[in-house]
């Protein structure tokens, strides 16, 4: 029997609670359960039957296939109740993969139709389309208003639940409902490319049919409609993707986080603290100035391998016979045998005969000491002379030295 | 521009706290911006020394001890691991909680179950004051900041956050590999 809208919206109106009551009792009730309800919200009836008869007589409940006497909502009230109250459930993509199916398949008759010039199978074929783009887009808007119900509960946590739980109930969206139809709306996929053809289509009825007042009106109401479809459903995935995404983000990192301390923490409970090598993992110097430095090991390990060492007597170094060879001229001496010696008319070959066998050097250095002391007085001679080395010619004035008046 | 390594700011003070094992952050004002500022230079300089200055991606700096290492590294890590266990399990964003909220140590979780009471007697930690001695060590490394009665943590918490990542990687390679062979 049809129901009369507006008894229906009437009915509604005057027992709303307890429409809502019955919404919210989504495994149905039995009898006694609606008669109770009913007696709560409706204190002067004197009988609840006659309501249970009305509600089922509106399609508002109906039985319950697998029990006698019990009670549902019906789903296309359920539905309403739900878009009312924003709690809409998700619709899988494979469902809007089916709508569109069924779309192409509306738009090949339409597309045969035109052809055939059929204006009732045009109209047919106008309303399908339109029909199945109205529900992919209300299925849409539905999915974004249940994916950011869902959202919203994770990020309130009401239920304390760990951050495994939300993670994973984060990336059921995410795979099933957000991929998919990033899938379904990217430029490059095939849904892109058949909403293209239906717009091509509608485009070319236009104007095929543009002195047809009805039917140019028709195709281009539905074309607007396909643009309004495109535009809602990129609007309803990038708003579930801003929705999603950072909390997708940061329960994956909390997510691994957690599974990282968890298996620390078992390892740590089977195997001891030490099994995970944490101070050299860490790597934390324990002390300034002890990096760098030789440590007590490298310390410990000389002297295991000094340990026990018993030293010998020290080789006897034979100094042999022969008298060492002189080096050295003793500056005291040099000038008490020079005083000796005074007056002393050619210093240098007074050197040489009596330190014959020591180094020219040497014999140059007792020299200048002679001549920078202050124990004589010193004079070179006006005439050169030239003395004869080994090796060695040397032309020099001679010095004179005698002692200090 | 700095030709003369000694002439880099702040350098005896920043070389004293590196090598006493803290971690330099944004917190920490002029020491963070000379690092900062002139990473390569301090860096080469170290490695002269016989240093190893580590710059982490989070942006805070610190010495890779190589020969010997600080002993409360373990009780450290054991610390805060069970602390984001907790927060995990009461629903808590870990990560988040963990750099912003405010801890106090008469409010940790350590003692509150036999599991965590075994995990702080493996440890050697007995009771809040020794507790208290691992936020010590928390704040003279750099990872913590103490307030009044209460601490919070800084960036270069970082570094036990990649303990747990390394540890489940390293399980995820051996899983693979089980697999594959």
């Amino acid at each position: 029997m049809a129901i009369n809208p507006q008894s229906f919206f009437n009915f509604a109106a005057q027992n709303y609670p307890l429409l809502h009551d019955i919404f919210r009792r989504n495994s149905g009730m039995n009898d006694a359960e609606l008669s109770e309800l009913i007696r709560r919200h409706r204190v002067d009836l004197e009988s609840p039957a006659v309501l249970i008869d009305k509600l089922i007589n509106l399609k508002i409940i109906e039985p319950l296939p697998d029990a006698t006497a019990s009670y549902e909502m019906t789903r296309t009230v359920s539905v309403l109740f739900r878009f009312l109250l924003q709690e809409q459930r998700l619709t899988s993509t494979a469902v809007i993969q089916a709508y569109l199916d069924e779309l192409e398949r509306a738009q090949a008759d339409l597309d045969h139709a035109i052809r055939d010039d059929k204006h009732t199978l045009i109209e047919r074929g106008l309303d399908e389309i339109t029909e199945t783009m109205e529900r992919i887009r209300q299925d849409s808007r539905a999915n974004r208003e249940a994916i950011i119900n869902e959202v919203m509960a994770v990020k309130s946590n009401r239920e304390k639940r760990t951050v495994s739980e939300r993670f994973e109930k984060i990336l059921h969206l995410w795979n099933h409902y957000l991929e998919p139809l990033k899938d379904l709306i990217d430029v490059r996929k095939t849904m892109d490319a058949s909403l293209d053809s239906l717009e091509r289509l509608l485009k070319h009825g236009a104007e095929q049919f543009l002195l047809d007042g009805v039917l140019h009106r028709e195709f281009s109401r539905c074309s607007v409609r396909l643009v309004r479809l495109r535009r809602d459903m990129t609007a309803d995935f990038h708003e579930s993707m801003q929705e999603v995404e950072p909390l997708y983000v940061s329960l994956k990192q909390d997510s691994t986080l957690a599974r990282g301390v968890a298996r620390a923490l078992e390892r740590i409970a089977k195997e001891g603290i030490k099994c995970l090598n944490l101070p050299s993992q860490l790597a934390i110097p324990s002390g300034w100035l002890r990096e760098g430095l030789f440590d007590n090991t490298d310390v410990e390990a000389f002297l295991f391998n000094v340990r026990g060492y018993q030293p010998q007597e020290p080789p006897v170094i034979n100094l042999g016979t022969e008298a060492p060879s002189p080096r050295f001229i003793p500056p005291d001496e040099l000038i008490d045998a020079l005083r000796q010696a005074l007056p002393v008319g050619d210093v240098l070959q007074w050197l040489l005969d009596r330190y014959e066998e020591y180094p020219f050097t040497e014999l140059l250095r007792a020299y200048g000491r002679i001549f920078g002391s202050d124990a004589f007085k010193v004079r070179f001679s006006r005439e050169e002379k030239n003395y004869q080395l080994p090796g060695i010619t040397l032309l020099a004035r001679p010095l004179a030295v005698e002692a200090i008046p | 521009m700095i030709d003369n390594p000694c002439e880099l700011p702040h350098l005896d003070e920043i070389f004293q706290r590196l090598s006493r094992g803290r971690h330099i952050c944004a917190e920490d004002g002029n020491h963070y911006h000379a690092l900062h500022d002139n990473f390569e230079l301090y860096q080469k300089l170290f490695d002269r020394l016989g240093f190893r200055l580590e710059v982490h991606p989070r942006d805070f700096y610190y010495f890779r001890g190589e020969k010997t290492l600080s002993d409360g590294s373990s009780r450290m890590a054991l610390f805060i691991f069970i602390l984001m266990e907790f927060l995990e399990g009461q629903g808590e964003p870990v990560a988040e909680s963990i750099l912003t909220k405010e801890f106090t140590v008469v409010d940790m979780p350590h003692f509150s179950t036999e599991r965590y009471r075994l995990y702080m007697k493996e440890s050697g930690i007995a009771d809040n004051d020794g507790l208290e001695g691992v936020v010590n060590n928390l704040e003279k490394f750099g990872f913590a900041v103490r307030r009044g009665g209460s601490f919070r943590f800084r960036s270069p918490v970082y570094r036990f956050f990649d303990i747990c990542h390394a540890i489940l990687q390293t399980d995820q390679r051996q899983a693979e590999s089980e697999v594959s062979s």
